[in-house]
């Protein structure tokens, strides 16, 4: 389970590429629970978070993951450097 | 043996009593027995494959989960080529040996499943005859939903806690399921073929009443079915998929693929779009082009190796390619332009209903030429003589009332509900007494 620390970041991330302040994440969050997450926003999701986060994500990295909690989870092991 | 047949509701009636009469361990052996019996009556080569197909992808989901990192993918190259090499040979190697019955269908379960452990999302099942029930579940087998594991393999391991509440549901969506089938899209086919069968001589209207009434009867033939599937299993206590979200009320052409035919599009999304994205993802907006259109022609040759079908595909690749990639401008734009939101929302609701249609001759017509003649006769006069040919006054007083009665179905839920015995009752009726009694398949079942 990702830390605060990480979901709050998520978070700005979020705030930033759906260009809504008013974004608050959980961790059971999916697709469907925010406004204009499409496709193309996701691919512009994963760039902003690999930006922000100075890290790479692999496909399977982003295949695997079935909502913002793992999404952060992924994040997190990513941070601290294991594969 | 198809659903709307006396021999099905035999065989299903018999396989529910041996279903809630076996002790609840052994439950999941009556179905899995019952579901190839029923694959048994669809021709012992489809049964065949299934069973190959089964047991390879058993054998290859434990492989996947028994083997070293560094060899899973290797071990699920496999296993992709495999499905994909039994799915072309039946649908596009015309020798007629192999007999098609949801190999489309239960192919994409197992590559769902295969790619499922190699993400690491859900463990290799270990339990051969439930893993084979995943695959053959008989309400599901021809035409879909296309189950996820992680959905379905529980619930064919739980198989059998009797709840009187979720029969009558199961009921109740058989008989939607069939009035949508047997009385209205068996109905507007007769329309739809005076169309299409032969397309030579009609003008502009009659080819426009031919493709709506066509894009119809696709919807209610279809979700038709799935409510029968999905009434079916609750039958058995099990639970699956919604396919269908009132696709026509789309605002958008990705938006009608997220209503449309849904377990097969999430696939499509998950297995395919989100993976060629996430590998091209530097190029921007190239790689939503390239993901949207490969995807898309997948789909449409998933239909059939024709040009029609490509096109099809090519053509639905287009529009979503578009529409990704200006929605955010568009909506800008009207927002700017002060135009009352029903406005906004009727009209793309008439827009994307018009592309999507616009695709479906290609879906439809029995060549290339014929879409052509279509396209090229749309501003030609014609008329609406051709309902009234069709039609007598009580058919189509029939059909009038049964798509009111579905287009406002939700609203009329609060007053339909107060006499809920009387309105399945009548439902029922219309289904034994003004349904087509020809032996039309589902049209899905050729897929």
């Amino acid at each position: 389970m990702a830390g605060t620390q990480t979901m709050e970041r998520l978070c700005g991330v979020f705030r930033t590429v759906f260009d809504d302040d008013a974004i608050v994440l959980r961790a059971e969050m999916t697709a469907a629970d925010v406004d204009g997450w499409d496709s193309l926003s996701h691919v512009n999701l994963v760039l902003a978070v690999e930006n922000a986060f100075k890290i790479r994500l692999s496909t399977k990295d982003i295949m695997r993951c079935r909502n913002v909690g793992e999404f952060a989870d992924v994040i997190e092991r990513k941070s601290a450097g294991s594969p | 043996m198809t659903f709307y047949s006396h021999q099905f509701f035999l065989f299903a009636a018999g396989a529910w009593a041996a279903f809630w009469l076996a002790p609840a361990r052994f439950r999941w052996a009556i179905l899995l027995a019952c579901s190839y019996w029923f694959c048994l009556c669809l021709g012992w080569r489809a049964t065949a494959l299934l069973l190959a197909v089964s047991l390879a992808s058993y054998l290859l989901g434990l492989s996947i989960a028994g083997v070293r990192e560094s060899r899973r993918f290797s071990v699920l190259s496999l296993g992709i080529v495999a499905d994909v090499l039994a799915r072309v040979m039946v649908k596009y190697v015309r020798h007629g040996w192999v007999a098609a019955a949801g190999v489309s269908f239960y192919v994409f379960q197992s590559l769902s499943y295969l790619i499922d452990i190699y993400l690491e999302r859900i463990p290799a099942e270990r339990h051969l005859g439930r893993f084979l029930l995943y695959l053959a579940f008989f309400p599901k087998l021809m035409q879909g939903p296309i189950e996820r594991a992680e959905d379905l393999l529980p619930q064919c391991q739980a198989a059998g806690r009797f709840d009187r509440g979720r029969m009558i549901e199961g009921v109740q969506l058989v008989i939607l399921g069939l009035f949508k089938k047997a009385v209205i899209a068996d109905r507007l086919a007769f329309l739809a073929n005076a169309v299409f069968d032969k397309i030579d001589g009609h003008g502009g209207v009659t080819l426009l009443i031919g493709l709506y009434a066509y894009c119809l009867q696709l919807y209610l033939d279809f979700s038709g079915y799935t409510d029968v599937a999905r009434g079916v299993g609750k039958l058995f206590g099990i639970e699956l998929r919604e396919n269908f979200n009132q696709p026509f009320l789309a605002t958008t052409v990705p938006d009608f693929w997220r209503r449309w035919h849904m377990s097969f599009t999430a696939w499509l999304r998950d297995y395919l779009f989100t993976p060629i994205m996430a590998q091209l993802r530097a190029l921007g907006t190239t790689a939503v082009i390239i993901a949207a259109m490969t995807t898309f022609v997948v789909c449409g040759l998933w239909h059939g190796a024709g040009w029609g079908f490509l096109i099809f595909g090519a053509l639905h690749g287009v529009y979503v390619s578009v529409s990704l990639l200006t929605l955010k401008k568009r909506d800008l734009f009207l927002s700017r332009a002060h135009i009352p939101e029903a406005a906004v929302l009727w009209a793309r609701r008439v827009v994307t209903f018009h592309l999507v249609a616009a695709a479906f001759v290609f879906f439809r017509c029995a060549s290339l030429g014929d879409a052509a003649y279509f396209f090229s006769h749309l501003w030609s006069g014609g008329n609406s003589s051709i309902i009234l040919r069709t039609f007598s006054p009580i058919e189509l007083g029939i059909l009038g009332l049964s798509l009111l009665g579905l287009g406002f179905g939700r609203s009329l839920r609060p007053m339909l509900l107060r006499y809920p015995a009387l309105f399945w009752a009548v439902l029922a009726n219309a289904v034994i007494f003004l349904g087509i009694k020809s032996d039309a398949p589902f049209l899905y079942f050729r897929f």
